[in-house]
Order: structure tokens, then sequence, then C-alpha cells
């Protein structure tokens, strides 16, 4: 599975204005609200909260994995967040992580949830300038062409 | 070099918690280690490389330990599997 074909433009942030940890979440989750992708903003936000709080999803490589699993949802939601100043995503390691791949995945389906964690993962451990290259688009449809494009690198 | 095969029996596999407890597990020994899935190999002291693998259960996944405590890191990895990471009573 590639991120990519995860990615719809309506649930991509190219500037996030949150300041830390709790604020990114509730930016990103009011943003897949305000594109009627999710319904429940309140209890989405405390499912990935109860989630940070077992241990950060911040993986190193300047990025995160915030996640959850979410009853009645239907199919995998992936939102992107960029920050161009970045936050301090985990009190444990104090780097400053620019990018965010929100996984909110269904009850259900535990292999997709993996997939999508996968590919986040494969993208982000990448060498080389994909980082720098998404915090320079001005539109969400740049961010899935330059993911597409490192993606498609390893074939 | 050691190595033993084994199958992931938790449900959820090898997601970010579960990998993350993995990786740390795996950063406490000095024996190199890796793990080999679907003929992917990396190293499971990296939690990206873990996460890239996808891995589920009833999947057979191999652990590959080389150092001077490598027995050590064999049993501990293995029992942590075993263990279904803690997360299933």
């Amino acid at each position: 599975m590639k991120l990519y074909t995860c990615l719809k433009p309506d649930a991509i942030i190219v500037d996030c204005k949150a300041t830390n940890t709790e604020s990114l979440l509730k930016e990103l989750i009011h943003h897949l609200k305000m594109n009627n992708r999710i319904s429940d903003e309140d209890y989405i936000y405390k499912k990935l909260m109860e989630r940070e709080k077992m241990g950060s999803t911040s993986v190193g490589n300047h990025s995160a994995v915030p996640h959850a699993r979410i009853k009645d949802i239907k199919d995998v939601i992936v939102a992107v967040g960029l920050s161009r100043n970045g936050i301090i995503y985990s009190e444990i390691d104090k780097e400053v992580s620019h990018f965010f791949v929100l996984i909110l995945a269904p009850n259900s389906s535990p292999i997709v949830h993996l997939q999508v964690l996968a590919a986040a993962a494969t993208l982000i451990k990448k060498p080389g300038k994909w980082l720098s290259e998404l915090l320079e688009c001005q539109h969400p449809s740049d961010v899935i062409h330059v993911i597409q494009n490192y993606e498609e690198d390893d074939e | 070099m050691i190595k033993e095969t084994i199958e992931i029996t938790n449900k959820l596999g090898l997601h970010a918690r579960a990998s993350a407890k993995l990786s740390h597990l795996a950063n406490s020994f000095q024996s190199d280690i890796y793990l080999v899935y679907h003929g992917d190999r990396v190293n499971a002291k990296s939690l990206l490389g873990i996460l890239t693998l996808a891995a589920s259960v009833g999947n057979p996944i191999t652990i590959e330990t080389d150092g001077k405590d490598e027995k050590e890191a064999l049993n501990q990895i293995v029992n942590i599997f075993q263990s279904k990471f803690d997360e299933e009573s």
C-alpha cells in the first residue's frame, strides 16, 4: 500500500498553526470535521489523546503518526499535517516535528491500520529531501504529488 | 549469529506501541538484531524499520541476533512476542 493512495486534498493541512500536540490534533480533527470526513470531533480527540498518553506516537525523523481505532467509521481515514515552525510533539525525545500522519482506523480492520502505518514509516524512513519538499508545498494536491514521487521511487 | 522463527500471535500484530516496546527492548542489547518478515529484513532497533513490515497476526517472523549477548537477546525478543506484548489478557 502507498500512502498517497489514502490521501485526499481535503484531509491535508499544508501550514498547521498549532504549537503543541493537543492543538495540533484538534486542528487536524477540526479540519476533517469541516470537510465532513468525520462526525464526532470530541470522541476522536479523546481517543487520540488516550493513545498519546500510553506512549507518544512520535517516530523520529521529525515525524509523528497519531492514530486511534474508531468505532462507526467504515474506511480508514488518513490526514496529513505539515508544520513549518514545527512543534515539540513528544516531551520525551524533545525533537521538533514537522510532519504528521493522522490515522483513524475502523475497529474491524487491524491489517489496514498496519498497512497505512507501514506506508507512512516507509516514507518517513527515507533519506533525502522529502520533508523539505513537503514543507514548501502551498496546496494540498502538491503534498500528494510529492509523496507519490517519493513512494514511486521504490519501484 | 543465531535465529528463531515464531508465529505472531497478538491480534493487532506489530502496530506502533508493540513496535515501540520491541525496538526499546532490542536497543538494550549490544548484539545486532534483525527481523525477517515475508522476505523483508529490518533492524529491530529501529522503530520505523519495524513499522515498515506491517507484520500481522498468524504470520511467521524470524528473529536473528548476532553478538556477545545474542542468546539472551534472542530469548527476550522471543518472550516479548510470546507474551503478546502484554496487551492481551
